[in-house]
């Protein structure tokens, strides 16, 4: 007797119905009965994933509080690592509950494919969570889309203040941050989103910062960051 | 070129032994931790705090009792880490454990202390809703798992899981061919259910 094949069984567990065949072979078979049982549990926990679920960083003082309990106080400095770009912080829209961001999706989706129907697909090329830089407090996401126009850039950081006498901008950077380019600036309350220089290798740029700038005519990065992350594919 | 910016980015990334430890892989961090490797504890906390973090806010819904429990689980765990086992399961596996063990006793001294307040009143307090922390930790790794599918699998998964397209409409919506969407689904799910299987096993 043959078993299940394991794609379809896969398709099951999310809930499309099984063919006549499957049906009856999961009758009388334990062990496929029990593979499907094992991915539902899956999907059903899956589903019930909410906002809430996401892992968040404890608080920085967590961290002090544990190594002074074990003595440890030289490893304290690694706090700031805690909070680094390094860690990984995506932006999620999919565990966003509700029917606005369950359009918001659909929408991308159709309204991605629409525009490039006919030229290749667009596709999200490489994503950031944007993370504090000194306990600014803030974070936020990036995204770097392909289009039929060249890639763009989608900087996304809830919750920014007016700057006094300034404003903020956006960077992209080598690893090292050695060379930084200047991509646009941007409003504090909404989301941002740049073409990018066409040419440009977006590869060798994968920092994605913000900064806060002066009305000083100084074009180069203040040095003051409110928010940094790394791209990832 | 802005130096200010640049030594900032560096300090972030390359202090000491931790860059070292901080490339290893999982099973490298937690045979350092067992072994007494105090920077391997730091790489444990930066790797597995926000899911020991979100459990017990999940379970506790209080903010100060979620950053307790994050500091006591790290703390035992490395007080006992030579009970630990890295053959026996991953080191983000028993994190969970001792998380799960922390919210039970953060729950059962908060039933005391309701019992004790109410007693007088015989107050239904026999059987608190006591959170079922199983689910929440199954529920805060498969979310954390979400996060590390690449391209176009996370898509894919995504519709499937939470706006329940099915597979064809999956594969008209992204244009992509049935066989390959039903495959990514299944390789999705595996690596969704090994996770659990991993990190979510109690030791």
């Amino acid at each position: 007797m043959l078993h299940c094949d394991d794609d379809e069984l896969s398709i099951i567990a999310l809930g499309e119905p099984a063919s006549a065949s499957d049906e009856a072979h999961l009758q009388s078979c334990p062990r496929c009965q029990s593979r499907l049982d094992q991915l539902s549990a899956v999907v059903t926990s899956a589903r019930g994933i909410t906002e809430a679920d996401r892992p968040t960083d404890p608080p920085p003082a967590v961290w002090e509080a544990i190594t002074s309990e074990l003595g440890m106080d030289s490893l304290s400095n690694v706090t700031s690592l805690a909070a680094a770009p390094s860690r990984r912080r995506r932006a999620a829209p999919w565990l966003l509950a509700g029917a606005a961001a369950v359009a918001g999706v659909l929408v991308g989706v159709v309204v991605t494919a629409g525009v490039t129907s006919g030229t290749g697909s667009a596709d999200l090329l490489a994503s950031a969570s944007l993370g504090p830089i000194d306990d600014s407090g803030f974070s936020g996401s990036a995204e770097v889309e392909q289009t039929t126009a060249g890639p763009i850039l989608h900087v996304d950081v809830p919750g920014l203040p007016d700057v006094d006498d300034g404003y903020y901008e956006v960077w992209m950077a080598t690893p090292d941050a050695t060379t930084m380019v200047a991509i646009g600036t941007m409003n504090p309350g909404s989301e941002a989103t740049f073409p990018l220089p066409a040419g440009m290798a977006v590869d060798a740029f994968p920092v994605v910062d913000v900064s806060v700038e002066h009305f000083d005519g100084d074009a180069g990065h203040s040095a003051i960051s409110v928010v940094r992350g790394q791209l990832q594919t | 070129m802005h130096t200010e910016v640049a030594a900032s980015v560096r300090r972030s990334t390359t202090d000491t032994g931790e860059q070292r430890v901080r490339e290893d892989g999982d099973d490298v961090v937690a045979a350092r931790f067992q072994a007494g490797d105090d920077q391997a504890l730091a790489v444990a906390y930066q790797r597995w705090s926000g899911l020991v973090h979100a459990v017990a806010l999940r379970s506790t819904g209080n903010s100060a009792d979620a950053a307790d429990i994050t500091q006591a689980v790290f703390v035992s765990a490395w007080r006992g880490r030579h009970g630990y086992d890295p053959a026996k399961g991953s080191l983000p596996g028993w994190l969970m454990t001792i998380t799960r063990r922390r919210v039970a006793d953060h729950w059962e001294e908060r039933s005391r202390e309701d019992r004790r307040m109410s007693a007088a009143a015989l107050a239904t307090t026999e059987d608190p809703a006591e959170p079922p922390s199983d689910f929440i930790v199954d529920r805060v790794l498969l979310a954390d798992e979400l996060e590390r599918l690449g391209q176009p699998q996370r898509k894919i998964i995504e519709l499937a899981f939470f706006q329940d397209l099915t597979h064809a409409q999956i594969s008209g919506l992204l244009d992509l061919p049935l066989g390959t969407v039903k495959s990514h689904i299944r390789r999705s799910l595996d690596r969704l259910r090994t996770r659990l299987e991993v990190d979510g096993a109690a030791l």
